[in-house]
């Protein structure tokens, strides 16, 4: 997709709509909730692997 | 607009990396001297278990009797539990084979006994939650006495499986109980790149590095489908989400949004809860932002793993086409007879 962006005009403008101000609130509402979070939680991702042990390492 | 669900994960991602990166760093500096034996060395000392199962502390451990059902059922695979779950258990006469811990803040040590409560603050995540009724309510002082004493007691039948980046209070309280140690360094970023983090982790100290999904009960799966090499495992007490009648209140997310946004309204809260009806029990549980981001995880790890899985939990969020719906009692003898 991104081979295609910025190489064509269209014909007309096109008007993005702008978020009401009640959806602003409730997006930076959770933003801000999800930035008060610490505590117990760790590391959180979708791993490539379940466990790699060095395998490309020179060494290993 | 609501957060999409991949936006939210990814903002929980870089809020637990930015809130914790340097205290994991820290305690990787101070275990250094500590780390003898890694997870590696257990793929010699042990056969790959024909099961296991994993513990983790959700709800449904002791909602559904757990630790009963485990004692009176026979297993010749191996237990793997979380360290939220591990007090439950041993309380019960149920011991563990393994103790997974995962988190880098040093309260946790609470979970085997704290030999320094009196320093930790106010504990209000372990007497609010719904967790196991049993652990800590009004008289801390005595069932934490009560706790170091047993997990003493057992502990020389336990192995710890502990990431480098544990709380060096963890490691410590582990090795004071007599439990043998091993070591891996969690998976932190793409090991790929060369300035990745994991990398760094690895050239200092050569453990396997695992994947943690971000809590003990995800991080026990892994554990269980790749260092231990069992091709059936077992998931109990790994709800990712509350039971409908569990009030608000008692929620971790909940807690901590109303002790640092005190203005938060109970409507406002309620836009961030999220209801998942499990197809099994026909049941609508909710779940808060962070336990949906661990479930989405916790499910790609399964997808990943290729292991015959099986969620014995009886409830809670985490099911999907790969995973088998089955009773505890099934899993444990052996059966993989489907229950809905």
């Amino acid at each position: 997709m991104d081979l295609l962006k910025g190489n064509y005009k269209l014909g007309k403008n096109v008007k993005v709509p702008e978020k009401s101000k009640a959806e602003k609130d409730t997006e930076e509402f959770e933003r801000e909730a999800l930035a008060q979070l610490g505590g117990s939680i760790c590391f959180v991702s979708k791993p490539k692997k379940l466990i790699w042990d060095g395998e490309d390492e020179s060494g290993a | 607009m609501k957060l999409t669900r991949e936006e939210m994960l990814r903002t929980f991602q870089e809020t637990t990396w930015r809130k914790g990166i340097d205290q994991c760093l820290k305690n990787f500096e101070e275990n250094l001297p500590y780390v003898e034996r890694t997870v590696r060395d257990l793929r010699w000392e042990v056969a790959a278990p024909s099961s296991a199962l994993v513990v983790g502390m959700g709800p449904s451990l002791h909602r559904r009797g757990t630790a009963e059902r485990l004692r009176r059922t026979p297993y010749d695979g191996v237990l793997v539990s979380s360290d939220g779950a591990f007090s439950y258990l041993i309380r019960r006469g149920v011991v563990p084979q393994y103790v997974i811990s995962v988190d880098y803040l040093d309260w946790v040590v609470r979970w085997f006994g704290d030999p320094e409560l009196e320093k930790r603050g106010p504990d209000g995540y372990f007497k609010n939650l719904d967790i196991d009724p049993q652990f800590i309510k009004d008289d801390a002082e005595r069932q934490n006495q009560e706790l170091i004493r047993l997990v003493n007691e057992v502990g020389p039948r336990v192995k710890a499986i502990l990431p480098t980046t544990i709380p060096p209070a963890i490691a410590r309280r582990c090795r004071e109980a007599g439990m043998a140690v091993y070591w891996w360094n969690p998976i932190l970023d793409e090991q790929d790149r060369p300035e990745s983090l994991t990398r760094t982790l690895y050239r200092r100290v050569k453990a396997p590095c695992m994947a943690s999904g971000g809590n003990c009960g995800a991080a026990g799966y892994v554990f269980a489908a790749t260092v231990l090499g069992a091709k059936r495992v077992g998931l109990a007490g790994i709800d990712m989400g509350y039971y409908p009648d569990t009030p608000l209140e008692k929620t971790q997310f909940y807690l901590e949004m109303k002790a640092r946004t005190p203005e938060l309204t109970p409507e406002e809260y309620k836009e961030l809860i999220i209801r998942v009806t499990n197809p099994h029990d026909r049941t609508t549980y909710y779940t808060d932002p962070p336990y949906y981001c661990y479930r989405e995880v916790l499910l790609n790890l399964i997808d990943q793993a290729g292991v015959e899985t099986h969620n014995c939990a009886g409830g809670g969020t985490v099911f999907s086409d790969r995973i088998r719906w089955t009773s505890l009692e099934d899993f444990l003898q052996g059966g993989s007879k489907w229950i809905s």
